[in-house]
């Protein structure tokens, strides 16, 4: 019998593409206050979005995530989560 | 000086030693074959299916459990049949006499790989071996013991072969439905041997349900009082042979231990298999048709497969909770072209309905040849164009070792997950 590779191949050969990304900012009653970006702390102007995603809740690694549009005093909009599981957040556009 | 004849009970070497001198006489002693009788092993594993079942689910032991596929029950449990459920029944008919019985859904694929292994075991350990069921193999266990190996160290290397899960049991016998019996009377685990010289003992008190003969033909003989194949051997061959016809004659063999016809030596398979496992189960059939595609090009690429054809494939895939599919695709001719096998797979693919969101890929090539050539078309401009295309993508992965060129594919776009909606695939041409 010829001999396989049977090489597992591994997550790698599909990479999820806008991964999130861990991001360091100042909450106050759960809600962002302040992010920091490489310029330094930017202020929340507006929440302008909140909502919920919970998704997978029946696979080992469930999903349950709160999303926050926030519009900075700089004028910039980015979209943040708050891992609920965890208690860790994350940038990522949505 | 030897000759050699074929005896009934196998393949003898005789020795007619007439030594000029002592160094001769030694000559002779190494060169010397070891007579040994026909000797059949059977591995048995009991309701293969069932058994397959029950070694991943403990918990289930000695409850009534059935298997049903596509709605009929296919194996039960001894602790199910003694509430009157059979295979053929329906599931609902099942459930219905029996309120408190597990069913489970049949994995064929599982059932193939799993054999698959246990074929591959056996190999190592046997010559020849003839595969005649799932959860039956003959093996030739006399040329085993021909190179002096102890008949206790060659049965419990074939026990080895099945996970004792399985509950593999082992009969050994000069001949093939002697071997099968003896089998069948084996404890879980353990081997019985029937010597040649106590074959009739043996054969004699075995009821003649047992033999491997049509339904009807089981049925009459009930029906005329033949209860043993003591019974049935003591009626001469040629009214057995009047009465049942070819089927007769081949009863009275069984009955009498003289089914000595040679195994049928599987034939080796060459193969070649690639694997992909996605971490996130995919459902999306575009996404899954690129990583089909992608599992086949690495295939392709194997180095064994240079200079060969394929004439079939076999696709499978696992779902996350381990549910089983596969799909065995005939070529009308050995394809060796990567795009022409593609178009075959994804005809099927196309047309697949898996069961839940898979997250193993498996695609195998068998019945490899020598390829032959085929007329190619003259090139046209995009065909160039392609070709400097995938020679820059050549040059990119002899300077890094690997492409870094990719693909993006829509795996679930509709997901609320914003990760999973798009990847990123190695283009690798």
């Amino acid at each position: 019998m010829e001999s396989s590779s049977r090489t597992k191949v591994g997550p790698h050969r599909l990479r999820p593409l806008n991964t999130p990304v861990p991001v360091r900012l100042r909450v106050d009653a759960g809600v962002p206050r302040a992010v920091l970006q490489r310029a330094g702390w930017r202020r929340v102007d507006l929440v302008e979005e909140v909502w919920r995603v919970d998704d997978g809740w029946w696979r080992p690694s469930p999903v349950a995530r709160t999303y926050f549009r926030l519009a900075l005093e700089s004028g910039h909009v980015i979209t943040l989560y708050r891992d609920d599981l965890e208690g860790t957040w994350w940038a990522q556009n949505y | 000086m030897a000759t050699a004849k074929f005896a009934r009970d196998g393949y003898t070497v005789v020795h007619s030693v007439n030594p000029r001198s002592p160094a001769d006489q030694v000559l002779d002693l190494r060169t010397c074959v070891r007579y040994t009788a026909a000797m059949v092993g059977c591995l048995l594993i009991r309701s293969f299916t069932l058994a397959c079942e029950l070694a991943e689910h403990r918990e289930l032991v000695g409850l009534p459990v059935a298997v049903a596929d596509g709605g009929l029950v296919e194996a039960v449990s001894p602790e199910a049949e003694a509430q009157s459920i059979h295979p053929g029944q329906t599931a609902r008919e099942a459930v219905g006499l029996c309120p408190t019985l597990g069913l489970l859904e049949a994995r064929p694929a599982r059932y193939q790989a799993i054999w698959d292994d246990i074929l591959n075991a056996v190999e190592r350990v046997a010559f020849t071996f003839e595969p005649a069921a799932q959860g039956l193999v003959y093996v030739g266990v006399d040329e085993l013991l021909t190179y002096n190996r102890p008949l206790d160290a060659i049965t419990g290397a074939l026990l080895c072969c099945a996970p004792p899960a399985l509950e593999p049991r082992i009969g050994a016998a000069p001949t093939r439905f002697t071997a099968l019996l003896a089998a069948r009377q084996a404890a879980p685990g353990a081997t019985r041997v029937v010597a040649e010289e106590e074959l009739s003992t043996f054969l004699g008190p075995q009821p003649v349900q047992a033999m491997p003969l049509s339904a009807e033909m089981l049925r009459r003989l009930r029906v005329l009082g033949l209860r043993t194949l003591g019974d049935l051997r003591a009626l001469p061959r040629s009214a057995l042979a009047a009465q049942f016809g070819p089927e007769g004659a081949l009863a009275w063999k069984l009955a009498r231990g003289d089914d000595r016809e040679p195994l049928r030596p599987q034939r080796r398979r060459l193969r070649l298999i690639e694997q992909l496992s996605l971490e996130t189960p995919l459902a999306s059939r575009p996404a899954l048709m690129v990583a089909w595609e992608q599992t086949l090009v690495r295939l392709a690429r194997q180095q064994a497969f240079r200079g060969l054809a394929a004439r079939q494939a076999l696709l499978r895939a696992a779902t996350e909770r381990d549910r089983q599919w596969s799909r065995t695709i005939t070529f009308k001719e050995p394809l060796a072209d990567l795009n022409r096998i593609w178009s075959a797979l994804r005809a099927v693919l196309d047309e697949a309905h898996f069961p839940a969101p898979l997250s193993e890929l498996v695609v195998e090539l068998c019945g490899l040849e020598p390829a032959v050539g085929h007329q190619l078309a003259l090139p046209s401009a995009r065909s160039a164009l392609r070709a400097r295309l995938q020679e820059g993508f050549r040059q990119l992965k002899a300077r890094y070792g690997y492409c870094p060129v990719g693909r993006v594919v829509e795996v679930e776009p509709w997901n609320r997950v914003p990760e999973r909606r798009l990847a990123l695939i190695d283009f690798d041409p």
